[in-house]
């Protein structure tokens, strides 16, 4: 599903340059999980965001669903990810002026999809995620990890064959971060790919395979023994 | 999808309620003057355009000038018409008619009587030019015979109440029965001239004159389709050249062609009938007119203040981008391209022009009366039955929401998401160029406002307090008493036993008022081209005490000199133009008629120039005539001293009740009737005022919210820059000082603008006040104290904050 060769990033202000990714090559297959670790400032979230289409790399291919995606427009790139990749973040980017039911109904708005079956969509993801009593409130009116939740509920509403997530436990307290790991491995079995940037050890072992990001370059990858039958 | 987009910018608009008050309300008050004005121009441009063949009615005008003096009126000779018609056939049709304001005859019917100043008098055709359709009565025939009279449906309800007008005779002044043969409809507010009765012109003698040279009617004509006006105006000079030509040799003794050669004129022109309500500005209109340069001024203003408004308003929109990025962030993320944001920001800005337009459209109702009142009598705003206003609304819509919401769109719906949700807002959160410029735009055009109301009112004021050579104060006007005749003798003897009377006087004509009369002098020894065209008044021996008007040599007319009746006093100015050396006891010759009858008078005295016009023109040559022991005048001028005016009303009205037998007691103080002459200049004044006070409200309406835009995004700044031991002082300075450079600047601007106009709007006057620094100076100071004072209000509270708040967000 993702395959990118010899990525770059380099960031250019007038007097610097940096280099915030160097020589990327990673491959992820459908149906994986894959976490992505490393210190504070590795090139961690402009992968995600490269590989989330969110952003363009400097140099090198980038594969994603039969495209070779590295020299898209926004337009292209728009259209490639409304249909096929849901983001969870850290901060869980909610929009505050709307409810938790319109918020989940957003990616569904984009891809134009019909009233009636937007609807029935949203109410069965909110119902699996247990929404269904919060329907009507809005983003500040949650908890952390309800907010959260409806994140990941969005992230999902579009059955993406993607799910982005960076950091989807910073912000929260380990019982809300384990509800949402639940949640996203969850989603893994049920056959969603997945790729996940954290910070925590522990989290790391819910994916398949951990690649380690220091300074840019890949330095380890390392698959999780438990899923090796 | 716009349901989703409806309930963001509702949500959007709770969430930030004052700003969103600012923004709408802002954006409503400049759409609200928009409307406004828009209204009013088009009133103006629509004067005069129902007549079906407006566009091919005109006006026929003279250019006459001799010497010193040249006289532009919008009148004509009585054989003129019937010739135009005769020779030129382009000529549809033509009218001429007399009467309206001067000389209100008093109409009668049973025990009806009024004053009836909108009486007029005029040929057959009358209807036919200005053509109505009748009510009752046939437009053909209504004014065939010489005693019939047509009358508006109002002058019909006045008299007659629910009979039939048709048939019923009405009586003029005592002397006329006339036979009332039509009724038309009230002549629409947007006419130029505003008759209540037209009569048979042929009741008068002198509508058979055959004289050239006397202009004493006004005269219209329709050309055929396609006919050239200046075609038809070269034509008139022939006519003109064959007719008048032999009346001024016999009375001037020269030929037409000398006459002419001496750089004499005596011409007439064409004035289109739609251009005469804004451009016709002549001695002898009909009624007072607006003025194109009014519709141009306010038309710039509104621009200008619409302009103002959509700043404002693309200023807080992008200022907010900040706030909004992340939700822009988002919406990328999930979906959306940029084509839908786009969308939706412009859907945002419709929705918020859409709600200042209802703002706009309630506050243009509720200013309207206020709005009339400043713009004058003749400028009035209807709402209803105003078929543009609803075009005009939705243009307003249309293009307010795109001037305003376009920019916003591009700029916000172009962040990247990958930057904005991780909070790198980059080049978002620094100064925006544009938005500096456009505060430097707001302010410029704040302080343009702020200079020329001051130097407009200051003008005013220059105008109120300049010494004109006489005295305007503590003057009563007594009007209307030529009604009573040779009592007027009486009348002045009475109040002048009255100790706090000090002077009275009766004249035709005063000081400022808008026509004078003309006579032709001449020098004896100087012939053919000496001759010399002044203003003449007529007034009593009072007249100078009256007025405290000095005496430069010789003297005024004496009480009983009857030979002062052959007396002229001048004043420096003729004196000066006639050349004469030693002028007093000097014999001239005064021209009669157009015969050629002549008589000559004696300089009795010169007196000292006096501004016996407005401001607006300079000193002219003016010569007196005595009005002799029996004269009377349409007004009687009473000085007084006295702080007690009801008093000396109470008395004065005493002794006219007496003498006037019935007819109301009326008067106006002078100083007021003078300042009437600045009228026009006042309505702009006012209008101005209230403009820039608008103007500046915006401006700083916009201000505070960039202020409030800017501190919440430096918060973090702020707090550092706390911890580090900055003072409330130190930072307020730091976030007014970025506001107030711009309002420098805009200064620097705003002068030399201003300058340029205003320089042009006193080249008007005469006598005229100076461009003073120092009104420049107070202007600019103006608006850097308001904007500081706005812009500090929300420095201080943010320098005043607890720096541990700002540090823990984000």
């Amino acid at each position: 599903m993702i395959q990118t060769k010899n990525l770059k990033k380099i960031y250019t202000t007038e007097e610097v340059e940096t280099s915030a990714l160097n020589q990327i090559n990673l491959t992820v297959k459908e149906g994986e999980f894959v976490a992505i670790m490393g210190p504070s400032g590795c090139g961690k979230s402009t992968l995600l965001n490269i590989l989330g289409l969110l952003d363009n790399p400097s140099e090198g291919e980038y594969h994603f669903v039969g495209h070779e995606v590295s020299k898209f427009s926004e337009r292209q790139r728009a259209q490639l990810r409304k249909a096929n990749i849901g983001f969870v973040f850290q901060s869980f980017n909610l929009i505050d002026e709307l409810t938790v039911f319109e918020n989940i109904e957003l990616p569904l708005l984009y891809l134009k999809v019909g009233s009636g079956e937007r609807k029935k969509k949203v109410l069965d993801v909110m119902e699996r995620m247990q929404l269904i009593p919060r329907k009507n409130h809005f983003p500040q009116q949650l908890s952390g990890g309800q907010q959260q939740r409806v994140a990941v509920a969005r992230a999902l509403v579009a059955r993406p064959k993607l799910i982005l997530a960076d950091e989807p436990t910073g912000n929260l307290d380990s019982a809300n971060g384990d509800e949402v790991m639940n949640l996203l491995s969850q989603l893994h079995s049920e056959g969603t790919t997945i790729v996940m940037v954290t910070h925590s050890p522990a989290y790391s072992e819910f994916a398949q395979r951990v690649v380690h990001l220091f300074d840019g370059h890949i330095v380890t990858e390392n698959f999780n023994q438990k899923f090796h039958v | 999808m716009f349901k989703n987009y409806l309930k963001a910018a509702l949500r959007n608009m709770r969430l930030h309620k004052g700003l969103s008050f600012i923004t709408i309300f802002g954006f409503a008050a400049g759409l609200a003057c928009c409307i406004l004005i828009t209204l009013f121009a088009i009133d103006q441009l629509s004067f005069d355009r129902h007549y079906a063949r407006a566009e091919r009615i005109y006006r026929v005008g003279i250019v006459g000038s001799l010497n010193s003096k040249t006289f532009i009126g919008p009148v004509s000779c009585a054989p003129l018409a019937e010739a135009m018609e005769r020779e030129i056939p382009d000529v549809e049709s033509v009218v001429r008619f007399s009467g309206g304001g001067r000389g209100a005859p008093v109409v009668r019917y049973k025990d009806k009587v009024f004053s009836e100043e909108r009486f007029y008098w005029a040929d057959p055709t009358f209807f036919d030019v200005f053509s109505v359709p009748f009510i009752k009565g046939d437009p053909r025939t209504a004014l065939s015979q010489a005693n019939n009279v047509v009358l508006t449906s109002s002058m019909a309800r006045k008299y007659f109440g629910s009979a039939n007008p048709l048939g019923k005779i009405i009586n003029t002044d005592n002397r006329r029965d006339l036979l009332v043969t039509g009724v038309v409809p009230d002549v629409p507010r947007q006419s130029h001239f505003h008759y209540d009765f037209v009569g048979s012109l042929a009741v008068f003698e002198n509508s058979r004159s055959t004289s050239w040279i006397g202009n004493n009617f006004y005269t219209y004509l329709v050309l055929r389709p396609g006919a050239s006006a200046a075609a038809t105006e070269a034509k008139l000079q022939e006519i003109v050249r064959r007719n008048a030509g032999p009346q001024f040799q016999q009375m001037f003794g020269v030929s037409w062609d000398q006459l002419l050669k001496s750089g004499a004129q005596y011409r007439y022109f064409l004035q289109p009938l739609t251009d005469i309500h804004l451009r016709s500005h002549l001695e002898y209109e009909l009624e007072a007119n607006g003025d194109i340069s009014t519709v141009y001024l306010f038309s710039l203003v509104a621009f200008g203040v619409f302009l103002l408004a959509c700043v404002n308003f693309v200023n807080l929109t992008t200022a907010r981008a900040a706030t909004r990025a992340r939700e822009i962030g988002i919406r990328k993320a999930i979906g959306s391209g940029r084509g839908q944001l786009i969308r939706q920001f412009l859907f945002e800005s419709s929705l918020t022009s859409f709600l200042a337009i209802l703002l706009a459209l309630v506050l243009a109702m509720l200013l309207r009366p206020f709005f009339n009142r400043l713009a004058g009598a003749n400028a009035q705003i209807t709402v209803q039955g105003n078929p543009w206003l609803l075009p005009i609304l939705l243009a307003l819509l249309v293009l307010s929401g795109l001037v305003a919401g376009i920019y916003p769109a591009f700029y916000l719906s172009s962040f990247r998401p990958a930057q904005v949700l991780k909070g790198q807002l980059g080049g978002i959160k620094g100064k925006s160029f544009l938005r500096s410029l456009l505060v430097v735009f707001q302010f410029t055009l704040s302080i343009t406002l702020i200079i020329g109301t001051l130097v407009i009112n200051r003008q005013l004021h220059y105008m109120q307090n300049k010494k004109l050579g006489f005295s305007k104060d503590q003057v009563l006007v007594v009007k209307k008493t030529d009604d009573l005749g040779k009592q007027v003798r009486t009348f002045k003897q009475e109040l002048l036993a009255n100790p706090k009377i000090m002077a009275v006087s009766t004249s035709a004509g005063l000081m400022g008022d808008p026509t004078f009369g003309d006579n032709v002098y001449t020098v004896p020894g100087v012939s053919g081209v000496g001759q010399y065209l002044f203003w003449t008044m007529y007034a009593d021996e009072g007249f100078l005490r009256t007025y405290d008007i000095q005496m430069a040599s010789g003297r005024f007319f004496e009480k009983d000199r009857q030979s002062d009746l052959q007396g002229v006093v001048l004043n420096e100015t003729a004196v000066k133009v006639m050349g004469l050396s030693d002028p007093v006891g000097r014999e001239i010759v005064q021209m009669i008629d157009q015969s050629g009858k002549q008589t000559k008078i004696t300089i009795l005295g010169v007196i000292k120039d006096f501004h016996f016009q407005s401001l607006h023109e300079e000193i002219r040559p003016l010569a007196f005539h005595w009005m002799g022991p029996d004269g009377f005048g349409k007004t009687v001028s009473v000085r007084f001293r006295t702080t007690n005016i009801p008093v000396l009303l109470k008395s004065i009205e005493k002794t006219w009740k007496r003498l006037a037998k019935g007819q109301a007691f009326e008067y106006e103080f002078f100083d007021e009737r003078f300042a009437a002459n600045y009228n026009s200049e006042q309505n702009t004044a006012r209008l101005l005022t209230a403009f820039s006070l608008l103007a500046i409200a915006i401006a700083c309406l916009g201000l505070l919210g960039l202020a409030t835009f800017a501190t919440q995004q430096r918060t973090k700044e702020i707090g550092i820059r706390k911890v580090l031991g900055a003072s409330v002082l130190n930072l307020s300075r730091l976030l007014s000082n970025e506001f107030l450079k711009l309002v420098l600047l805009a200064n620097l601007i705003a002068w030399p603008l201003a300058y340029f106009v205003m320089n042009r709007w006193l080249r008007d006057f005469a006598y005229r006040t100076s461009l003073d620094i120092r009104l420049f100076l107070l202007s600019g100071v103006l608006a850097l104290i308001i904007a500081m004072l706005t812009v500090s209000y929300q420095s201080i509270r943010a320098a005043r904050a607890n720096p541990v708040n700002s540090l823990r967000n984000e």
